[in-house]
């Protein structure tokens, strides 16, 4: 026998289950997790900005220290870079958050692939609003100690160094995370189905 | 720094709204609908810890939509909206955590003939052979179908998805027959 649309509504509608859900006890669980993923949040903020702090905390301390000047302006700059970031973080995070799903779904799963689309730009810019400025920093410094102390190798050696460590950063960023992002993207695409078909 | 710090978190401002109410309103939506989310829940998963993780998550999503809804929308479309936007959510972030395709053949507890009589037992089959193969459909016949046979409007269905009714028409016609062939199968075999 082949079955018809009412039968096939019919063995759907068969399944009475969630029944033994109890909405009272579930709210106290959705509350009780709201509070503890709230209390996540703020320390990981706190954490953020404890980290940034120290950093701007410990540059701003080698220049009141240092001898020279250019070395002086490199670790203000640096500082400036720690806070920079951080504020740039807090700024553009929001970018990685799940789109509001009081939306229809068409638009839920653009919004989805958006937010993909986002990641991956700010990614693509992590060279203008990360590495670039940490690295300008740092070789003020390895300049500025060159001036101080010579030594033509060290101060090669040195930039040589600062140099790698930046290319690494930019590299976990712009290659390795926006691959990362571009699977995960092509990953949800599969699991939604078409790019998009709305009215 | 290893990439960008992504965050998976649903974090919006909530309009204000006396707790009470919406834990009033939480309670009534609940009461409500939780036989339709659950079975649409069931289309999403088949592992039972998994998918009271996922009706969870539907109800934190409804807990905080609650304070934004202005009725723009009716309550159904809009909790049908919410229910399967967080679904998709929630099997991507699996998926990411998993870093495996999902499970194409289920692995569903047999209905015990003992705890049915056979009329139900046959529904019960058929019933595990229909979700079986909506859960091969991608997400949004999935969507469709699911809306379909809780009974949702044309009209209903196309303020949820989005889609035009003339597109929801044409799939919902596609995916009939496919669980159809699937249940005639399922009945052969049987």
């Amino acid at each position: 026998m082949t079955p018809q649309f009412d039968e096939l509504r019919d063995i759907w509608q068969s399944d009475a289950g969630g029944g033994g859900v109890n909405p009272h006890q579930l709210l106290g669980q959705l509350q009780r997790r709201m509070r503890d993923f709230e209390g996540t949040i703020r320390r990981r903020d706190l954490r953020e900005t404890i980290g940034g702090v120290l950093v701007a905390f410990f540059f701003v301390w080698q220049a009141i220290s240092a001898s020279d000047t250019l070395t002086r302006i490199a670790c203000i700059w640096i500082a400036g870079c720690g806070v920079w970031v951080i504020f740039y973080l807090r700024r553009y995070s929001r970018a990685s958050r799940n789109p509001a799903p009081e939306q229809t779904l068409a638009a839920y799963r653009q919004a989805l692939r958006e937010k993909y689309d986002r990641q991956i730009r700010l990614l693509k810019s992590a060279k203008y609003w990360y590495v670039l400025p940490f690295w300008i920093g740092l070789m003020l410094i390895a300049v500025g100690s060159f001036e101080r102390k010579g030594g033509a190798m060290r101060f090669l050696l040195t930039a040589i160094w600062f140099t790698a460590v930046n290319a690494v950063v930019w590299w976990l960023n712009e290659v390795k995370g926006v691959r990362s992002l571009r699977a995960k993207r092509a990953d949800l695409v599969s699991l939604t189905g078409d790019e998009g078909e709305s009215k | 720094m290893q990439g960008f710090p992504f965050r998976e978190d649903y974090l919006y401002r909530m309009p204000q709204m006396a707790q009470s109410d919406q834990q009033a309103a939480f309670l009534r939506i609940m009461e409500q609908y939780r036989q339709p989310v659950w079975r649409l829940v069931n289309s999403y998963e088949t592992e039972p810890s998994r998918r009271e993780d996922l009706f969870q998550e539907i109800a934190l999503g409804l807990w905080q939509a609650i304070p934004r809804f202005r009725g723009d929308s009716s309550e159904r479309t809009w909790l049908y909206r919410i229910a399967h936007n967080i679904a998709i959510s929630t099997m991507e972030s699996r998926r990411k955590r998993e870093h495996r395709e999902f499970p194409i053949t289920e692995s569903f507890s047999s209905p015990s003939v003992a705890d049915h009589p056979d009329r139900t037992l046959l529904l019960e089959e058929k019933r595990q052979a229909m979700l079986a193969a909506m859960r091969e459909l991608a997400a949004i016949d999935k969507q469709l179908i699911v809306l379909h046979l809780e009974g949702l409007s044309y009209e209903e269905i196309e303020q949820i998805s989005g889609l035009s009714q003339s597109a929801i028409g044409s799939r919902l016609s596609r995916i009939r027959d496919r669980l159809t062939a699937t249940i005639r199968g399922k009945e052969i075999r049987g």
